[in-house]
């Protein structure tokens, strides 16, 4: 079963999207801020990651950053779900080395859940 | 534009108070009024240094005077400077406040959105009396979500920060599309969608997201305003240098008076606020914006109660092959 790590803030939208995933057959692992995050992705080496970017105590951008940096998690993939969408923060998300990009607002569950599993197929 | 808006648009200009009250700033912190003070001022102190001059000879009053009056001058520059400063900020202020209620907006309009469709889903969770008043629901939410892209595609290219992401693509395909999305639209509406599409259309670079806006912008708007049991054409053609999309309609039109503002932001003519009142007046201002940064000219003709065509070209060879904006 793959894993997959949701750093999120927002409980709503982390149960919301961890539910559709676990009907789907992956093991979700939660984070609720970018620390908590970093730790997981670090001890437990999930499949894919679901990265907010507005967080507390840690933001996304250096969540990415650190991940990137770091031997042990910078090959797993990161897909960046947020509903900021300037041209910087984009340029700076991906020049890190996010797999994709998605505004949330403008996705539907499903398309979501497309992406992941074309990312981790 | 007849001689009556031109009188009238020029002494609405003459108005100073009311320039000013555009600008939320007192008469004395106003540039347009403070502009006038110093033209005041200039002429009273070259026509009064003339006076000091002849009646005295002692240059050092003159000196004295001109002193005088440049000092005065400095000060009420000083007081434009400032005036214009603070309209900037709160110019600045605005675009911030915009951006930022309308990120804390879509993150409840994603909760909403996401939820509604797990309910759907899950068809146990849901009775089907229900069901219409979810898609409502979903409705309006989605509706809410376009009006925050809106403002915040808006807010972008007033900080001229809209990035194009270019990238070859096909009109035509993108036309046919919007009109198989829109046909049931249209249908509810009586309205039957024609293409007539050049297949021989060359593609071309563009930033596709955008441009599909556009196109289902317009073609959206033509249906909206359009007559029951008449046709909605939407043409594409092409010729050595640009392609050339269009959109017609058989509808209340627009007046001569609306048509010199309808690019603007926030504005509405009367005629659509007439017809619909759903719309921000942000449309065909974000639309204008995107034509124009991908190289293209937009426009429209419309005869009142008759025939409206909204148009749009790009060029087949866009010079603006890198990112750009």
């Amino acid at each position: 079963m793959k894993k997959i790590l949701f750093i999120e803030d927002e409980a709503v939208l982390q149960k919301t999207v961890s539910e559709v995933l676990v009907n789907h057959d992956y093991e979700v692992l939660q984070a609720l801020d970018g620390e908590i995050g970093l730790r997981i992705a670090r001890e437990k080496q999930p499949d894919l990651i679901l990265l907010d970017l507005i967080m507390p105590r840690k933001n996304g951008f250096e969540v990415l950053e650190e991940l990137k940096q770091d031997e042990t998690t910078k090959h797993i993939p990161v897909i960046v779900l947020t509903n900021l969408e300037g041209p910087e923060e984009v340029e700076r998300v991906l020049n890190a080395g996010a797999t994709t990009y998605l505004v949330k607002a403008n996705y539907s569950l499903e398309e979501v859940l497309q992406k992941v599993k074309d990312t981790i197929a | 534009m007849s001689p009556t808006t031109q009188t009238s648009s020029f002494w609405q200009k003459l108005n100073l108070v009311d320039q000013c009250k555009q600008y939320r700033v007192s008469l004395l912190a106003c540039p347009h009024f403070l502009f006038l003070v110093m033209g005041f001022v200039m002429i009273v102190a070259m026509v009064g240094t003339n006076i000091v001059a002849q009646r005295y000879g002692d240059p050092e009053i003159v000196i004295f005077s001109v002193s005088g009056v440049t000092m005065i001058l400095f000060i009420i520059s000083h007081v434009v400077v400032r005036s214009f400063e603070r309209i900037a900020l709160a110019s600045k202020a605005k675009a911030e406040f915009v951006s930022i209620i309308s990120h804390q907006l879509r993150s409840p309009l994603t909760s909403i959105k996401w939820l509604i469709e797990t309910l759907v889903k899950d068809s146990g969770k849901i009775d089907e009396q229900s069901k219409p008043y979810l898609k409502t629901v979903n409705d309006y939410n989605e509706r809410m979500i376009r009006l925050v892209n809106d403002l915040l595609e808006v807010n972008r290219i007033e900080d001229d920060r809209m990035t194009l992401r270019l990238t070859e693509n096909s009109i035509v395909d993108i036309t046919k599309k919007t009109i198989e999305d829109y046909k049931q639209f249209a249908a509810t509406s009586n309205i039957t969608l024609v293409p007539e599409i050049d297949e021989s259309v060359p593609k071309a670079v563009f930033d596709e997201t955008r441009l599909r806006w556009v196109i289902e912008n317009l073609v959206n708007n033509a249906i909206r305003y359009g007559r029951a049991n008449t046709p909605v054409t939407v043409k594409i053609s092409h010729d050595k240098d640009s392609i050339h999309w269009s959109a017609t309609n058989q509808g209340i039109g627009i007046s001569k008076e609306d048509g010199k503002r309808i690019f603007e932001k926030f504005f509405r003519g009367n005629n659509s606020v007439k017809l619909q009142t759903e719309g921000s007046g942000l449309g065909l201002f974000i639309a204008r914006s995107i034509v124009e940064a991908s190289g293209g000219k937009i426009g429209f003709s419309s005869e009142e109660n008759k025939e409206t065509t909204f148009w749009f070209t790009l060029p087949v060879n866009n010079p603006k092959k890198s990112i750009q904006h």
